[in-house]
């Protein structure tokens, strides 16, 4: 394959990074949302105790803070709501503007750990679970867009699998069985999975075939 | 496509923002509206998005529901009497703990209470007119007297 490592990390084709926990695919994401060529980055962080932690950028509290941010030219943003679920809808809102403003040729960037949580695996029709479907429209339609939406979760059995499949890009570490027997299908390369040094990932495209092995820095971890 | 990316900030600037997603604030003020959009689909499969308050989990989502929060801007200046005070210490309160609201049913209980309040019989003007009364008939008893003399 032709594509390399670099180029599918900051197109604007979709990620989605797989993995159990303390793989390393978080530190990998963190590093890539703060050195990513792409204009503007936005981390849809959890508050309290599931917040992620070091995330680079200002810090949004709602839209508002996220659109003054972008007026202040904010290259990356760590946007902390209220709620995640309603914030990621008025996010995404918000992004379909800004990206018709600008002709499309603004390069953004989302980044969702624990996506699962947003945007879950569930069998309610489109209107019916908006912060899913939120993110189904940012992985099928964000590439035109261009605005690279990354998801990460541990637990891709749990992740709406429409939005899953739009990932062209999946970085995948190793993760539980059951995971792992839920993205049976998906030709992931299993035995370099597990090969490869610690907290590194195996970067794949949709195809299967594999694109080289990510791991982030040690600042970075 | 030109070779100089466009700037967010040149976004803001060319975008409407009237027509844009609302704050936080307006967002949680509209908490259960749902767009035309959402409303067609939810009209084809004839499905809630939402739990009705006579359910249990929609009942309880009710009580704690911390929506509308009131504007952090409520008290711009940063000496203002008038205006401050208590509202002043909340929303320290609320930087501080990270929470955006009372749940409902806090205010449902104090605002009762202080309904209540407003219908209590005020027991100091009605000590005040018998003092009152109390008063002019000592004084008449008074000038009686002295009449008498």
């Amino acid at each position: 394959m032709d594509l390399t490592v670099e180029e599918a990390l900051t197109n604007a084709h979709n990620l989605a990074a797989l993995g159990a926990t303390q793989t390393g695919k978080t530190s990998f994401t963190r590093e890539l949302h703060a050195t990513t060529p792409r204009t503007v980055s936005i981390w849809l962080n959890e508050r309290g105790d599931h917040r992620v932690p070091d995330v680079e950028g200002v810090v949004a509290r709602d839209l508002e803070d996220v659109q003054e941010a972008f007026a202040n030219d904010a290259p990356r943003i760590e946007y902390l709501p209220a709620d995640r679920r309603e914030a990621i809808k008025n996010l995404q809102e918000f992004l379909w503007q800004v990206s018709d403003a600008t002709n499309r040729e603004l390069e953004l960037q989302v980044v969702v750990d624990e996506v699962d949580r947003v945007a879950e695996q569930s069998g309610k029709a489109f209107g019916n679970l908006p912060s899913r479907d939120a993110v189904r429209i940012m992985t099928s339609e964000g590439v035109k867009r261009n605005v690279k939406f990354v998801g990460i979760t541990q637990h891709p059995q749990q992740y709406d699998k429409e939005s899953l499949r739009n990932s062209r890009y999946r970085a995948v570490w190793p993760m539980s069985a059951e995971a792992q027997d839920s993205v049976s299908k998906y030709g992931f390369n299993w035995g370099r999975i597990h090969d490869v040094e610690r907290y590194r990932g195996v970067l794949h495209h949709m195809s299967g075939d594999v694109i080289g092995t990510v791991k982030a820095e040690e600042q970075y971890a | 496509m030109s070779d100089e990316k466009p700037s967010p900030s040149e976004a803001m600037r060319s975008l409407e923002v009237s027509d844009s997603p609302t704050s936080g604030t307006e967002a949680d003020a509209a908490d259960g509206a749902v767009d035309e959009a959402t409303e067609s689909h939810q009209a084809a499969e004839g499905v809630d998005a939402t739990p009705s308050i006579t359910s249990t989990k929609g009942f309880k989502q009710a009580i704690l529901r911390t929506s509308p929060s009131r504007p952090l801007h409520e008290v711009e200046s940063p000496w203002d009497p008038d205006r401050g005070g208590i509202t002043r210490i909340y929303r320290g309160l609320q930087k501080m703990l990270d929470f955006e609201g009372t749940p409902a049913i806090v205010d449902l209980v104090v605002g009762a209470a202080e309904w209540a309040h407003r219908f209590e019989p005020e027991g100091g003007e009605d000590d005040e007119q018998q003092e009152a009364t109390d008063e002019e008939a000592v004084l008449e008893d008074v000038l009686g007297e002295e009449a008498g003399v």
